[in-house]
């Protein structure tokens, strides 16, 4: 096709496809504000020989204040987590006869995921056309599981940690041990994720430059924009019918505005962690 | 040099001497003199152990020992020639048996006159033993932990920072392990507050951990812990303070895990690093080539 979507489906100008509800996006918000709080204060401890760790620590009043935020921190992000999963498994009983496990709408990993990885390879390499996404793409499906596997993972040796005398009376005292490493490669793997491979899917792709990319803060894309990501998805709800009943007016200027400054701003802070996170690494690689 | 050199009060030379009104003997004065003449004649290389008694001098003016007595405010707590012999300077060149000799005796000059609760102590350690029983000169003696001329007081936070080095000195490896710790991260950070090598294993009555009497002897670690750890439960016994990822026949879960990790780490990162890297080769690509194409996507943003 050569021709624009408004081309065809006129009506649809000034239009945009809703892809975020308002509390997912509130959600999201909350979620990784508190998540580079928990990066900021945790790492300050775990790169504790850095020249930027004491600073921290300082800006902070000292480890006891940081260690409050750190739970702080972790007892929003744990929360938003499970409200997450009554708000998934609300929304899963509401359609239980009807949902597909494995449909698009489903986050479930699913045949076609696999596919796709090995089809992006294949353009990748120049062999073989672009593939096209439903709803959820396979790069999204695993942040979305990745989430679930850190949450797990760093919230229980997290609470083992915080929680020591409790630990303690169940497990022997190697299990201090083994949760200090796992909490901490566990979040230098969340950390260096989310700061590299996530931002690049969403913000710094050269389809998406110049970066933020602001879905995630207005909650809709544009038709257009919407076909390209995810053209499947599109084709499909077009044939049904369906595209109109998810169309919304273009958010006014300010909340894009606003949505690009946040972007911009929670990049830079995102960006600024890596760089702290790396010179942590390599200083204590070198040692 | 001549007596009077020092003993600048000396003005006769009939015994018994009277004494005039010019300055006491007094090391500080008389070497910061000598060196401010150094540094005017331009030897301060030839003078470098000059130098040294001139830091040392700056180090014990903000020392503990140069604070004034409790009980004799005229008199500070120490001075030089409590520590060093004012005729004989009895410091001799290192690598010397002469400098051995002398370096067994500093738990003695220490602990003889002043100190002597601490010394006695020190005595019944395994650093005390070895030193005063069998001159191991490996062995720490005091200075080797509290520092010579800088020695501050212990209840001071820039001493419960500084202790974990200097212990670390001699035990390297162990350092190396509490730094991988809450308790030696928030030490390096420079906050006194979690444990130290000494609330775990003593101070001048350390013992071996073999030493059925020792704070970390197995039979008596609950306690050492609970010192802190009020509530502690009785996993902190099995606790490893000291443990590493290299050894797997000392610490098999802590070998495992991290192994563990490292792969699970390499493997995330090797996929989605290669995935980004080519993503964006192709996609860059793709829009170059597009540039002349009617079908021009980001037209539409």
């Amino acid at each position: 096709m050569t021709h624009r979507v408004t081309d065809e489906f006129p009506q649809w100008h000034g239009k945009q496809v809703r892809r975020f509800g308002l509390i997912w996006r509130i959600g999201h918000l909350c979620f990784l504000l508190s998540v580079m709080l928990l990066i900021l204060t945790g790492m300050a401890v775990f790169y504790a020989d850095t020249t930027w760790a004491p600073v921290i620590m300082q800006a902070f009043g000292g480890p006891k204040a940081a260690g409050i935020v750190h739970r702080t921190s972790a007892v929003i992000m744990l929360g938003i987590f499970f409200l997450h999963l009554v708000g998934v498994a609300i929304n899963i009983s509401r359609s239980w006869k009807t949902f597909k496990w494995l449909g698009p709408d489903s986050l479930v990993p699913n045949w076609q995921d696999f596919k796709d990885v090995y089809g992006m390879f294949r353009w990748f390499l120049g062999k073989g056309p672009r593939p096209v996404f439903d709803r959820w793409t396979y790069w999204e499906k695993f942040d979305y599981w990745a989430v679930f596997w850190g949450m797990g993972i760093i919230g229980t040796t997290g609470m083992m940690l915080a929680f020591p005398n409790v630990t303690a009376s169940i497990f022997p005292g190697w299990v201090f041990n083994v949760a200090t490493i796992v909490h901490g490669e566990e979040a230098f793997l969340a950390a260096v994720f989310l700061f590299t491979v996530h931002f690049f899917n969403n913000h710094f792709r050269p389809d998406k430059l110049p970066p933020p990319d602001v879905v995630m803060f207005t909650g809709s894309v544009p038709v257009e924009e919407f076909k390209r990501e995810h053209t499947a998805q599109y084709n499909r709800m077009v044939e049904t019918g369906q595209l109109e009943k998810h169309l919304v007016d273009t958010p006014p200027h300010a909340l894009t505005l606003g949505s690009k400054i946040l972007g911009l701003t929670l990049i830079a802070i995102g960006l600024t962690l890596l760089v702290m996170v790396i010179t942590g690494f390599l200083g204590a690689s070198t040692k | 040099m001549q007596c009077v050199a020092c003993h600048k009060d000396i003005t006769d030379a009939v015994a018994p001497h009277k004494k005039g009104a010019g300055q006491k003997a007094e090391c500080v004065a008389c070497h910061l003199e000598l060196w401010e003449t150094a540094k005017k004649k331009n030897l301060i290389k030839e003078k470098a152990r000059l130098g040294v008694v001139v830091k040392n001098i700056e180090y014990y003016k903000n020392s503990f020992h140069a604070r004034p007595n409790k009980e004799n405010k005229s008199h500070a707590n120490a001075v030089c020639d409590e520590c060093h012999h004012a005729h004989t300077f009895n410091v001799p060149p290192p690598g010397t048996s002469r400098r051995s000799d002398w370096h067994l005796t500093i738990p003695n000059v220490c602990g003889e006159k002043c100190h002597t609760d601490e010394f006695e102590e020190y005595a019944t350690s395994v650093h005390g033993k070895q030193v005063l029983g069998k001159r191991n000169l490996k062995a720490a003696v005091c200075t080797d932990c509290h520092t010579t001329h800088g020695i501050t007081a212990t209840l001071k936070d820039a001493f419960k920072i500084s202790i974990t080095e200097n212990c670390g000195n001699c035990h390297a490896e162990n350092l190396k392990s509490y730094r991988d710790t809450y308790h030696g991260q928030i030490n390096k950070l420079g906050y006194g507050h979690t444990a130290k090598c000494y609330d775990c294993h003593g101070s001048h009555g350390i013992l071996s951990p073999k030493d059925p009497e020792s704070k970390v002897h197995p039979d008596n670690r609950l306690k050492t812990c609970q010192k802190c750890h009020k509530e502690a439960t009785r996993g902190f016994v099995t606790f490893s303070p000291h443990a590493n990822t290299h050894d797997i026949g000392r610490y098999p879960q802590v070998w495992i895990v991290s192994r563990f990790m490292w792969a699970l780490l390499a493997w995330v990162f090797a996929f989605f690093w290669l995935h980004t890297g080519l993503w964006w080769y192709r996609e860059a690509k793709d829009i170059k080539t597009r540039k002349n194409h009617p079908d021009r996507r980001r037209e539409a943003k």
